[in-house]
């Protein structure tokens, strides 16, 4: 046998050739000090090269990753609108929310559905999940949203219980109608955007350069609720100690989003200003978007309930849900106006958040911080207007920011 | 959904794959959240492109992935130079309290990144899948590569790996 090639002895390291071929090599390397010698480097070389690879941690069992998650997650910001479920709108703008605050947490791109669910579609989730975020949220009558009250709220043991999710999933595609589900459409002024909309939008006048506006389409649904089978996903989350009263069975909730504005400034995610349907790259450049900053605007939803329902033995389950005690609940229960405040679950992942005065009235300002920098969102309610003002970087500048609305 | 996948076919690559497509990309960047940030645009470039009939997907999703991670290590290393001096020395810091194998696994973890980041990208990802257990036939159908040449190209990419590795850290290794 002829000297072996550097790939057969590569290739008889590693055990890739078969017992034949390796019988022979090994004859021939009985009798060749040559190319014993470099077996010798190049398996040397090859530990010492994997080794050294290997020392980036393992490449198997993560046991930190969730895949079923992460694959709601990935149908989420990419999925969500060729769903053919009827009530794709709803359970969108759910989603959406899910995913920002993981986005919050990771300093990841703010989506734009993200931006709108933080001003309008809360209040959806509500519904859409009438299990936590919802009941913890109000209704009655009809509401109009005033102001609003962050809650830190926690729903991780409701997270990955896939049983509980494939009954909400069911519950909403049975019961739940969607009236509008209109697309976004770009607005080439302000002019045009306010008449779209059907309100004066405002801009920030601390920023010189020209805005895109973009007008939110109007999102309605109703639903009838179906107390037995809540409760049944009561019992499923292994809170089967939370019992919904009698007068929530049949009733009729009614939500109306009306249309919305986002103003975007600067060098924005490509995507940002598109129908929400375009994915924005994953891969931001450290301080790239530093000056996109998007500002949306969306009139109170409102939303018709019973006027007998208890919203606050409502909220109180909600809470409990998210993991309060009876007591925490209830306490916190009593110190909302269930009639015109929106309750703001604040993201788990949120780095902090913080209570200020913008433009004369309270607002509250969350902040993420992850790898690619800090992005934050200033929130509040001014004259039947929910804001939402989204940055990427120091949240330094965002109060001074909103102040300038004009 | 897009391509020649169903909804189901879809969902069936995404859970088995998942998982270790993060792993791997973990491996390259060096962070849980940007690999699986980027572990979802291999989905996503997927989920966009019908593939060929006859296609070998895991392939394609590794030499996605692998192609992904490393574009992301280079751009992560000629950028921020500066940053990543910055966030060793925090490193340092951080980690202090942890004790001196952690300092050094993290600092060994950044040479390891920097050498990556310097090879042919190609003789990176060569490395990149054999170290994470892909055999010859998978390496061959994943990379496109003859089958008869990837012990060749192991060799090159390690020896040229090794050299790379000497030259800029030979000085600080067994300090």
């Amino acid at each position: 046998m002829n000297c072996v090639s550097e790939n057969n002895l590569r290739a008889y390291h590693d055990a890739e050739l078969g017992a034949a071929v390796d019988s022979e090599i090994e004859a021939h390397l009985a009798t060749c000090a040559s190319c014993s010698h470099r077996l010798r480097e190049i398996a040397a070389t090859s530990e010492y090269v994997q080794g050294q690879i290997e020392s980036l941690g393992p490449v198997a069992l993560e046991p930190n990753i969730d895949v079923h998650a992460a694959l709601s997650r990935f149908k989420a910001e990419h999925e969500g609108t060729t769903e053919s479920v009827p009530l794709a709108a709803a359970l969108d703008i759910d989603r959406s929310n899910q995913t920002g605050a993981r986005a919050l947490a990771r300093g990841k791109r703010w989506r734009p559905l993200w931006i709108g669910a933080v001003a309008a579609t809360i209040l959806l989730c509500s519904l859409a999940f009438p299990f936590g975020r919802g009941l913890a949220q109000r209704f009655l009558g009809t509401l109009r949203v005033e102001k609003i009250q962050p809650v830190r709220l926690d729903f991780s043991a409701l997270d990955g219980n896939r049983p509980l999710q494939e009954m909400l999933r069911q519950m909403i595609s049975d019961k739940v109608m969607v009236t509008a589900d209109e697309k976004m459409q770009p607005a080439s002024s302000a002019a045009d955007a306010s008449q779209l909309a059907g309100f004066p939008v405002h801009v920030l006048s601390t920023r010189t350069d020209a805005p895109k506006f973009i007008v939110g389409g109007q999102h309605a649904f109703h639903m009838t609720i179906d107390r037995n089978r809540l409760q049944d996903i009561f019992d499923q989350a292994g809170r089967a100690d939370l019992l919904l009263p009698a007068t929530l069975d049949g009733a009729n909730v009614s939500v109306n989003v009306p249309r919305s504005i986002m103003v975007e400034y600067g060098n924005c995610p490509e995507g940002h200003a598109a129908a929400g349907t375009e994915p924005v790259p994953s891969q931001p450049r450290t301080g790239t978007w530093a000056n996109c900053l998007a500002l949306q605007e969306v009139p109170s939803p409102v939303v018709n309930m019973p006027a007998d329902l208890n919203l606050q033995q409502l909220a109180e389950i909600g809470f409990q849900l998210a993991g309060m005690s009876a007591t925490q609940a209830r306490e916190l229960g009593q110190t909302i106006d269930w009639k015109s405040t929106l309750v703001l679950p604040i993201p788990r992942f949120a780095s902090s958040y913080t209570q200020v005065t913008v433009n004369g009235v309270q607002g509250t300002l969350i902040q993420g911080s992850g790898h690619r920098g800090p992005d934050y969102v200033l929130i509040w309610v001014k004259n039947g207007i929910i804001y939402g003002l989204v940055g990427h970087g120091d949240s330094g500048s965002a109060v001074a920011l909103a102040n300038s609305l004009n | 959904m897009n391509g020649r996948f169903s909804p189901e076919e879809f969902e069936a690559l995404f859970v088995k794959h998942y998982p270790r497509i993060v792993g791997i990309l973990r491996r390259i960047v060096g962070d849980h959240g940007r690999a699986e940030d980027l572990a979802s645009e291999v989905f996503l470039k997927l989920h966009r492109h019908s593939l060929p009939q006859d296609s070998n997907v895991a392939g394609w999703l590794y030499r996605t992935a692998t192609n992904l991670g490393i574009d992301a290590l280079r751009a992560t290393a000629r950028r921020n130079n500066f940053e990543q001096a910055a966030a060793r020395d925090s490193n340092h810091n951080k980690t202090a309290e942890n004790g001196f194998d952690q300092i050094v696994r993290s600092e060994k973890a950044q040479r390891v990144h920097d050498v990556l980041a310097e090879l042919k990208p190609a003789q990176a990802q060569l490395l990149l899948l054999r170290a994470s257990g892909h055999s010859y036939r998978e390496l061959s159908a994943a990379l496109e590569i003859e089958p008869g040449s990837v012990g060749t190209l192991l060799v090159r990419a390690e020896e040229a790996f090794e050299q790379r590795y000497l030259e800029l850290f030979a000085s600080e290794e067994d300090v």
